[in-house]
Order: C-alpha cells, then structure tokens, then sequence
C-alpha cells in the first residue's frame, strides 16, 4: 500500500542560468546603440552676405587681435596681452558698455586654436557675467585681418 | 539472474560558461578592431571651457586640417566646392549647423575663406567643435 506523507521528491532548486547572456547581450545591445557622444563646440551666428554694412561707434567696438605669433593684442595696445588676462578686461568692457561688440581679429598665419582659446575667454565672460546677473546680448565677429 | 540496470543519465551540459566565452569573444573582437575614422584627416581639436553641446541630427562637419585639406562629411573637396555643397545640405534642413572640426594648428586664414564660402551659401549657424577642457 501506498503511504502518503512519505513521498519524498527533492527538488533540487536548479535556477535555469542559459538565458543569462542572452540578457546580458540585450542590455549590451542596448547601452551601445543608446550611448551617443556628446559634441561640443562653441555656436555662433554668421552675418549673412546680403546684410547691410552697419557702421558702429569705435567705443563700441573691443578689438581683440591674434597677432601671427599667436600673442593677443587688445584695440591698438603695443604690448601683447596674455590669455589669463582676457577674460578679466573683457567682462570690464562689457559691464561698462551693454552695445559693446568684441571683434575678434586673426592675422591669416595666426595658428587657428589660437583664435579659438580667446573665443572661448570671450564666451566664458559672457556666461560669468550672466551667472553675475549682468546679462548681455553676445555680439561677436570674427574677422580676419587685412595684411596683404 | 539477470540484473537490469537502470542507470539513466541526463545528458546536460553546462551552459553558464557560455557568457563568458561570449564576452571573451567580444572583448577579443573590440580589442582587435580598428573603426574607420570618418574624417581619415588627424586633427588636434583646440580646447575650451565654454564649449556647448550641439544636436547632432543637424550637423554637418566641415574638417580641416593642418595642412589646409579641406573634407565635408568625410568628402575631400576644394574651397570651390564648399558653396555649392552646402547649399544643397541647407535646402535639405534648413536649421543645419556646420560644425567647424579645425586642426589646432591650422592658419586662420583657411578657416576665414570657408566661412566666407559658407556666408555666401546662407549657411550662418556655424559651430567651432573643440575638446572640453582636462580631457
């Protein structure tokens, strides 16, 4: 005769594992086709050809001119400025002055990443200046100079 | 007598290795991969801090290097070319950005005459890409 309660059937608590890679290659899958590297760049807005010339007072107007060598010099300053120094004049000028247009001027030799750290000095003044809460309207051209 | 054995014995194999071979395997191939570079041109990007993200579905790259080769999306082309191609990409969307990837040490002078290749295009938004700061 059968005896119930005796049945003893062990059950081995096996956890199937074969489908673990299957997800672990889903969630791979996943990771590589969502990760996309953010480019970074400094965005400006040319002025358009057809745009009529506008004269602009000389006050207004804040030269910084990369010299072939790639030292700075500021409006018709003799002695070069250096980079450090940009930001601090920069942020001067335009709390001073709300119209104040920078005009970033580049000798066609100068070295391009040159031209670029002292755009970038001009756009952190910017942004320093608003954290500040003097908030300025960024007017900047960029323009190469007149040499030959 | 004859004794009958019984003996049944499940054919299983192991499977939780399997991963692992697969992620050996992976690793193997991502090791051993050489990607393609889109631009085929080595370039040093210049560095900022005040750099911002750019959409990425409107961009178009204009590469230049040190030694003035000038490539738009990954086409070598002539400071001619540059009008008409990007006239065409502008029609398309209009909102597009050209993002400038320069060589650090390239002259300013190249850089000037795309953009003024690009001002004639009407293709005004443009963006100087760089590296951020301490990478």
């Amino acid at each position: 005769m059968a005896r119930f309660g005796q049945r003893t059937k062990i059950n081995p608590g096996i956890v199937g594992e074969s489908s673990m890679s299957d997800v672990a290659f889903l969630l791979l899958i996943f990771f590589i086709v969502s990760t996309t590297f953010p480019e970074i760049g400094l965005t400006l807005i040319l002025p358009s050809k057809a745009g009529e010339v506008k004269e602009v007072a000389r006050q207004n107007v804040m030269q910084i001119i990369t010299a072939r060598t790639g030292a700075y010099f500021v409006g018709t300053e003799e002695t070069p400025t250096s980079i450090r120094q940009i930001k601090g004049r920069v942020k001067e000028r335009l709390t001073e002055n709300e119209r104040l247009i920078i005009s970033l001027e580049s000798h066609p030799d100068a070295p391009y990443g040159r031209m670029i750290d002292a755009l970038d000095e001009v756009m952190l003044s910017y942004s320093e200046l608003q954290q500040e809460g003097v908030s300025r309207d960024r007017r900047i051209s960029l323009k190469m100079l007149d040499v030959e | 007598m004859e004794l009958r054995r019984k003996a049944r014995t499940g054919a299983k194999i192991p499977m939780s290795s399997m991963a692992d071979i697969a992620f050996l395997l992976i690793v193997f191939f991502m090791v051993t991969t050489i990607f393609k570079l889109e631009q085929g041109l080595a370039i040093t990007l210049p560095r900022s801090e005040a750099g911002e993200k750019i959409p990425r579905e409107r961009i178009a790259h204009v590469w230049i290097d040190e030694r003035s080769t000038i490539l738009i999306d990954d086409l070598v082309v002539g400071l001619d070319d540059i009008e008409p191609m990007v006239t065409a990409k502008i029609r398309e969307n209009p909102a597009l950005i050209i993002a400038f990837n320069t060589d650090d040490a390239a002259r300013y002078r190249v850089v000037n005459q795309a953009m003024d290749r690009l001002k004639r295009a009407n293709a005004l938004r443009v963006s100087f890409t760089t590296m951020p700061e301490g990478q």
